[in-house]
């Protein structure tokens, strides 16, 4: 027993120095650039990646692990060029969605050079035990934790000693002062992400040998894990970061030793909530992370909480044109494509119009939540995932009718989001998109290991279609799940359009706008984001029940990342905060791998692609910003 | 200064029209500097006189005019890369490193003269401290839990560090109290003295007459009235607005 328990607190340290070093990545970007980037792990990932590559074509290990890391850390560099510097002035979601854009470019493309199955990765050193009571210790963890050691040691000699240590120091803690000192800032901001590219690169090789193996999605759980170890430790500090990456280690080491391997991630993710909620200055009380509350918090200029404002914070929105339908136009557009079956419509663009009408309905509950209350949710999928898993299970484990399972995974996903999002009320920014990450990935991971309830990766099969809308005609058919996706939309723009235009849309944008403002104003801030959780997860839900009965089954793959990736790309496609442009955004990008259809394979690579565009040169979208 | 001043303004701005978005700041503004001159601009809020200082350092987009610095045109350079050519600057607000020691501020103060050897560092940082006694006193002390006075010392040694060409200050005397003023404005005179060319910010009229030898008057981005030191003590619009009656 004793046994078990020291030695999974001696892996777990060991793994915990990766996660350090993972940790000092973000925390020197965060720190010097101000932005969390989602893209450290797919950094991590191609680190680990180039590796593997080098050696299989005969390169010597001791020769690839050195050539990966530098290619790694120019990649890190072009990345800040091309998809931050750009960025400067943009509205403040886009830096931390662009980072996102890379992450996922890079996942597919990596799924498509080196396949998506795990590979065996190079670790020579594995094959040397020492062992430590019954506990052992492999050449591989002698080595992580002496090359993160003396990593970590010569960071901080670097960072307080040298004059390009010192002027990395001076731009995290003010940029314009910096600047007039004669500090070329914006080549601070690139070093400090070639760097964190170089930290990065160097864990996914150690990762890679402690595993004996690396995977095209290994980036965003390790990604996250990084910064939970960098929060835990409170940021900008790198002995915070070894604290921190330790710590976690050994949480996660304990919980899949003693609850079971695929819990691993779901308690290292959950302590990255935890402490995000709980103690988000992180164990050792740094403050910094009070600077991410929106534009310019760091850098002197009015702090906002607007996702919408320019990072130069007072100068405000560009000039747009806003282009917003009438509800009756939006109504009478969505009655026209109910026409569809009676034209003749073939079963396979039924099946097409449901899942864009599905989608529709998802982008609008998104763009409530995101684009007008301001609250970052990259794990919107979690939504949609638990309205299909509650209308599926209604039917077969409840023997729930179908009809009432449709109202049912609307309140469920609705009540879901309310209490597990409630606690990040508090959070704003580039935080907030952290922790509906983390939720999401949770969700997700949930779903595939508690298989008792969920049947895991089997999925649940055999869900039943409600038949309620009109008595006497068949609905289970496809056409009738077709009309029914349809209703649901127009419920769901009515909704979404009579809140967006009442009082209540326009205290949601002014929270968003500056969340401390509407405080002082008198706004009761929590209850109304709680408002715009259950109405967005109600949303959210029937989409979810309506995907379910389209199925006729429903599985943890269609609830990943990926999903609420999509979502994102779509509302910001059509417009934050505009329904309009939800619709419009949402249509388009679920038609898109369906027009394209010999270009399957590539549709992330085209979602993270759009997105990426999208925010460089049309950050207001199709249909302008609200 | 014994030497009469050269001809070549060491800075000068023509014309300059600068925009923050839609809002323009500075309508067609001619100012100049030339070596060994203390030069102030005076203007009530929103006038543009930190604007104007703000054109000199690059920190702001000229849509309109040039900028020259030692006879060259600087139009866009970069901040940094204007501190690299040889000015130093006092920004507003004092903008101390504030996680860092006052050591370390000394240090970022030099950064463009990073390749200097270490020594001769050294030797100017013990040479900032002598005339700083306050901070010799804190020389290990974190800068963020000075007080404002400390600080905007700490601004100044720093800035000296840089040993500028032309030093850039923007509203030395703004929240401190007057004894603090008083040490400022005694530095002030002192590097006048000693030859450095100096473009000020002041909201403290009278300080800011006290030393310089030209000044300007910046009303709604327009220069209004310009002139020595003297000149401007005497002018009635002047007086009116800024000195008090």
């Amino acid at each position: 027993m004793l046994e078990l328990f020291l030695s999974q607190i001696l892996n777990g340290v060991v793994i915990g120095f990766v996660y350090a070093l993972i940790a000092l990545g973000f925390s020197l970007v965060f720190g010097v650039a101000n932005i969390i980037n989602f893209a450290q792990g797919a950094l991590l990932m191609l680190g680990a990646f180039l590796t593997f590559t080098m050696v299989r074509l005969g390169a010597p290990i001791a020769v690839a692990i050195p050539l990966a890391i530098a290619i790694t850390t120019a990649t890190g560099m072009l990345i800040e060029r091309l998809a931050l510097r750009p960025l400067q002035n943009a509205p403040y979601i886009a830096p931390l969605l662009s980072t996102l854009a890379i992450a996922i470019i890079f996942d597919a493309a990596a799924e498509m050079i080196w396949t998506a199955e795990i590979q065996s990765f190079p670790s020579p050193l594995s094959k040397y035990v020492v062992f430590v009571g019954s506990a052992y210790l492999t050449g591989v963890d002698f080595l992580i934790i002496a090359v993160s050691l003396s990593v970590m040691a010569g960071l901080m000699l670097f960072l307080s000693r040298s004059w390009m240590g010192k002027a990395l120091r001076a731009t995290a803690q003010d940029p314009e002062a910096a600047t007039q000192m004669g500090i070329n800032v914006p080549l601070m901001r690139q070093f400090s992400f070639g760097l964190a590219g170089a930290l990065g690169a160097l864990a996914g090789v150690l990762i890679g040998m402690y595993y004996m193996s690396v995977f095209p999605q290994m980036g965003i759980p390790y990604g996250l894990k990084g910064f939970a170890a960098a929060l835990l430790g409170g940021l900008s500090s790198i002995p915070g970061a070894i604290v921190g990456g330790i710590l976690l280690g050994i949480f996660e080491s304990l919980a899949s030793g003693y609850v079971g391997e695929g819990w691993r991630d779901v308690i290292a993710f959950s302590v990255l909530l935890l402490v995000l909620i709980v103690r988000p200055h992180g164990l050792f009380g740094n403050k910094s992370l009070d600077a991410l509350g929106g534009a310019s918090g760091a850098t002197g200029g009015i702090p906002t909480t607007s996702v919408v404002a320019s990072m130069a914070g007072a100068t405000g929105r560009t000039k747009q044109r806003l282009i917003e339908a009438p509800l009756l136009v939006l109504l009478g557009v969505i009655a026209l494509f109910a026409l569809l079956p009676a034209l003749g419509g073939s079963n396979y663009l039924l099946q097409v119009g449901t899942q864009a009408a599905i989608y529709a309905v998802l982008a609008v509950s998104l763009t409530l939540l995101t684009g007008s209350a301001g609250i970052i949710s990259i794990g919107h999928a979690a939504f949609f995932g638990v309205g299909a898993y509650a209308a599926a299970l209604a039917g077969r484990n409840w023997g729930i009718p179908a009809e009432a399972a449709f109202l049912l995974a609307g309140v469920a996903a609705a009540v879901f989001a309310a209490v597990l999002y409630w606690p990040t009320i508090r959070l704003s920014g580039h935080t907030v998109g952290l922790a509906t990450l983390a939720i999401g990935q949770i969700v997700y991971l949930v779903c595939l290991n508690w298989v008792d309830v969920t049947r895991g990766p089997m999925g649940i099969p055999g869900v039943q279609r409600p038949s309620l809308l009109l008595g006497g005609i068949d609905m289970k058919s496809l056409a009738a799940q077709y009309w029914q996706a349809l209703v649901v939309l127009a419920i769901a723009v009515t909704i979404a359009f009579a809140m967006l235009n009442s009082p209540i849309g326009r205290t949601w944008r002014a929270i968003r706008e500056d969340r401390l403002a509407a405080r002082a104003s008198g706004v009761p801030v929590s209850r109304y984001l709680t408002l715009v959780f259950l109405v967005s997860g109600f949303l959210a839900g029937l989409a979810g029940a309506q995907f379910a009965f389209l199925q006729n089954f429903v599985s943890p793959e269609s609830f990943m990342i990926d999903t609420s990736i999509v979502l994102i790309s779509m509302i910001v496609l059509g417009g934050l905060g505009n329904i309009t442009g939800a619709l419009v955004g949402g249509v388009l990008l679920a038609l898109l791998p369906e027009v394209l259809r010999e270009f399957a394979q590539y549709r992330m690579l085209a979602y993270g692609a759009i997105l990426l565009l999208l925010l460089r040169f049309r950050p207001q979208g199709l249909a302008g910003t609200r | 200064m014994a030497e009469a001043p050269k001809s070549a303004p060491l800075v000068s701005l023509t014309d300059i029209d600068v925009f923050y978005g839609p809002v323009q700041a500075l309508f067609g503004v001619n100012v100049s500097v030339m070596p060994g001159e203390t030069v102030v601009v005076l203007g009530g809020n929103a006038s543009g006189k930190s604007t104007t200082v703000k054109t000199v350092l690059g920190l702001v987009k000229v849509a309109r005019g040039d900028v020259t610095f030692e006879g060259q045109r600087v139009n866009g350079t970069p901040a940094y890369q204007m501190i690299a050519r040889g000015l130093g600057s006092i920004p507003e607000g004092r903008r101390m490193f504030s996680e860092m020691t006052v050591l370390d501020n000394l240090k970022l103060g030099a950064y463009v003269r990073r390749g200097e050897p270490k020594a001769e560092m050294d030797a100017q940082i013990e040479e900032a401290l002598a005339m700083f006694p306050r901070l010799a006193e804190r020389r290990n002390q974190i800068s963020g839990t000075m007080s404002g006075g400390e600080q905007q010392m700490l601004a100044m040694a720093r800035a000296w560090m840089r040993k500028p060409k032309l030093l850039c200050i923007d509203e030395p005397s703004m929240g401190l109290s007057p004894l603090f003023v008083d040490q400022v404005y005694d530095i002030l005179a002192k590097w006048k003295a000693l030859g450095l060319t100096i473009l000020m910010v002041e909201q403290n009229a009278n300080m800011a007459l006290s030393i310089a030898d030209r000044g300007y008057v910046l009303k709604q981005g327009h220069v209004s009235v310009t002139g020595t030191a003297a000149e401007l003590r005497d002018n009635d619009d002047v007086r009116r607005a800024y000195l008090g009656g």
